[in-house]
């Protein structure tokens, strides 16, 4: 942000405060909770971090943001302050050099940032895992990924106009954090799975597109489903096809009693669908995609190598993030398509720390 | 009732915390290289890059600009790290990063060019014309004066290598426009200054047109050319005499943060 620009103004009311926000750009075109001192002091109380402690800065880049500014955008979104550790802890995962915030956020090919907490403290606070998770009505998953865009847009410039190049959006770029749902027994959550104990809560933070739902109602066939859920995944039309990319693969209450009643634990899920997706020169190029003339996907991220089986690999286990999530219904899961090959960015976990 | 509101505006503290800061941008460069320089590429991996840059290299050192070049070349998603960016600037006098065709790796590779341009090295970016809102965007982030910006139509993937040589021609060019060897500091546009002069003269453009006497204004070669003649029937009083309207120029632009060094505006007036 330019040096001019004041830390704090006086506004006369109400609705000339969210005159100012909207005026200088500061809001994602929603009304905001106006960032006063004291709202902003209570936002803090929730971390043991000093207001000046910078969160991290964008590899290449001037520009980072600091507890303070995090915390003020975290009251504009409208979190409680019981929701801030979470965004705390997802602002270290986006500055960790991995995850390539300076190459993939302004990215022209309409990133969101998609967070998913696992353990205990998403129900302490009251996060959705269950029924329209992705959708709106539940506080904690609208307001902490909304927090994170608003410091993307306000702290590190990412906005149209400034450096964000995103050619279409989409609205997974408003808010996209959302809970794990508990799995069922014989399967194990994420943050356990990822090597910390119950009691951690984690937020594992993603560069994707927005979800994408499937569907799988009348076989109860768990083949099917690995089938359905494989062929979504190498959709040729999708950048994250034949390049190695993360997935986040939220199964759904229906799905996963069809695989666990079939013996199929979630290392042996990833497996499957990292070895069903790998897609052939040929397949891509039937859908559209062009190709080299070494067969290789033309274009700046095409480095994955092919295989030996003669196909490129859409993805490898440990780059999905299988998840139990969304409420009993016909039979439905979400596929959410990370954005990139892994040398460009990856999904980072951290721990959340409860006040 | 006031109400007081704590804005996300916090960089005292990332200043403090050891972000770059640096001075006020300016919208010219002019830039001065020794004997025998010796120009770093930046490459950045995109698809004919390195067939752009290195014919610009070429061209560059055939009229002895520079005595020779090196590539550093990097994945478009990926920054120079510091200790690249030092080897770059210890080892050349000049750089050019690029080119920049999305959003990603044109932002990347205009903060790589400010780095070293902040390591003392004069430095040029090059991206496709669909971009060039964020090369100016990263520019301004930095606040650094004097990065010079050039712009090619986009793409340049599916280019043909006449048409890269074409283009390696234009932009040697200016960059030759914008460079001198052993002091002889030539001025230099930057190309968004260039596209945005016509704006910034129409008040006086529209007032000249008034009084019966057309205005056009061309950039070739960093300099800015004005050429001012009299449709028949205008009325000669209504001239202002040549320096003025040279002062007036100079003024308008500068008001719209465009200063030019007094020797890259040329006029053309009428009796002249």
């Amino acid at each position: 942000m330019p040096a001019s620009q004041e830390v704090f103004v006086d506004v006369e009311n109400h609705d000339a405060g969210l005159d100012l926000c909207f005026g200088r750009g500061l809001t994602d075109g929603l009304p905001v909770i106006l960032p006063t001192p004291e709202r902003v002091a209570a936002m803090l109380s929730a971390t043991a971090r000093r207001p000046g402690d910078v969160l991290g800065v964008v590899a290449g880049r001037a520009e980072g943001i600091s507890v303070e500014q995090a915390s003020v955008c975290a009251v504009m979104a409208g979190c409680l302050p019981e929701y801030f550790p979470v965004v705390l802890a997802t602002w270290e995962a986006i500055f960790e050099p991995a995850f390539n915030a300076g190459a993939v956020l302004g990215s022209s090919g309409s990133t969101a940032i998609t967070a998913v907490v696992s353990g205990p403290y998403a129900a302490a606070i009251g996060m959705n895992a269950g029924h329209n998770l992705f959708g709106p009505g539940n506080r904690a998953n609208a307001t902490i990924g909304r927090a994170i865009r608003l410091g993307v847009r306000n702290a590190l410039g990412y906005v149209t106009g400034g450096l964000d190049g995103s050619a279409f959006g989409n609205q997974a770029r408003y808010t996209a954090h959302f809970a794990e749902s508990t799995p069922p027994t014989g399967w194990l959550p994420l943050n356990q799975r990822l090597g910390y104990p119950p009691e951690a809560t984690t937020v594992t933070v993603a560069v994707t597109d927005a979800p994408r739902q499937m569907t799988h109602i009348r076989s109860g066939s768990p083949e099917n489903i690995l089938r359905m859920l494989a062929a979504a995944m190498r959709d040729p039309t999708h950048c994250a096809a034949g390049r190695e990319s993360t997935y986040i693969v939220a199964i759904g209450p229906e799905h996963a009693q069809i695989l666990i009643d079939a013996g199929l634990t979630q290392g042996e899920i990833c497996r499957s669908l990292a070895v069903r997706s790998r897609i052939s020169p040929e397949e891509l190029s039937r859908g559209g995609v062009p190709l080299n003339s070494d067969r290789g996907i033309l274009g700046d991220h095409s480095a994955v190598p092919l295989g030996e089986d003669g196909c490129f690999p859409t993805t490898a286990p440990e780059r999905i993030i299988l998840v139990t999530a969304g409420g009993t219904g016909a039979g439905w899961s979400q596929i959410i398509y990370g954005y990139a090959p892994a040398y460009v960015t990856s999904a980072i976990t951290k721990e959340i720390i409860a006040p | 009732m006031t109400i007081r509101l704590l804005l996300p505006f916090d960089e005292r503290r990332l200043r403090q915390a050891g972000a770059p800061q640096v001075g006020v941008q300016g919208e010219t460069a002019a830039v001065n290289l020794p004997h025998n320089a010796v120009l770093g590429l930046i490459v950045n991996g995109k698809t004919k890059a390195d067939v752009l840059l290195e014919a610009v290299a070429r061209n560059l050192k055939q009229r002895a600009v520079i005595a020779d070049y090196f590539m550093h070349s990097k994945k478009p998603s990926d920054s120079i790290s510091d200790s690249q960016r030092d080897a770059l600037v210890d080892r050349a006098d000049l750089v050019i990063s690029g080119v920049g065709d999305c959003g990603g790796c044109t932002a990347l590779s205009t903060s790589d060019a400010i780095r070293c341009l902040m390591k003392g090295v004069p430095a040029f970016v090059i991206a496709t014309t669909k971009f060039a809102f964020l090369v100016k965007a990263a520019d301004r982030e930095y606040g650094v004066a004097g990065l010079a910006r050039l712009f090619v139509e986009h793409p340049v993937w599916s280019r043909s290598d006449a048409w890269l040589e074409a283009e390696a021609a234009r932009l040697t060019d200016r960059i030759v426009a914008g460079v001198s060897v052993a002091g002889q500091c030539e001025p230099f546009v930057s190309a968004d200054v260039e596209a945005t002069i016509p704006d910034a003269l129409a008040d006086l453009r529209e007032g000249m047109s008034a009084d019966g006497y057309d205005m056009t204004s061309v950039m070739d070669e960093g300099r800015l050319t004005i050429s001012v003649t009299k449709r028949p029937g205008a009325g000669e009083a209504c001239l202002i005499p040549q320096e003025q309207f040279e002062r007036l120029v100079s003024g308008m632009l500068a008001n719209k943060g465009m200063a030019l060094a007094p020797e890259a505006l040329r006029v053309t007036y009428p009796g002249a």
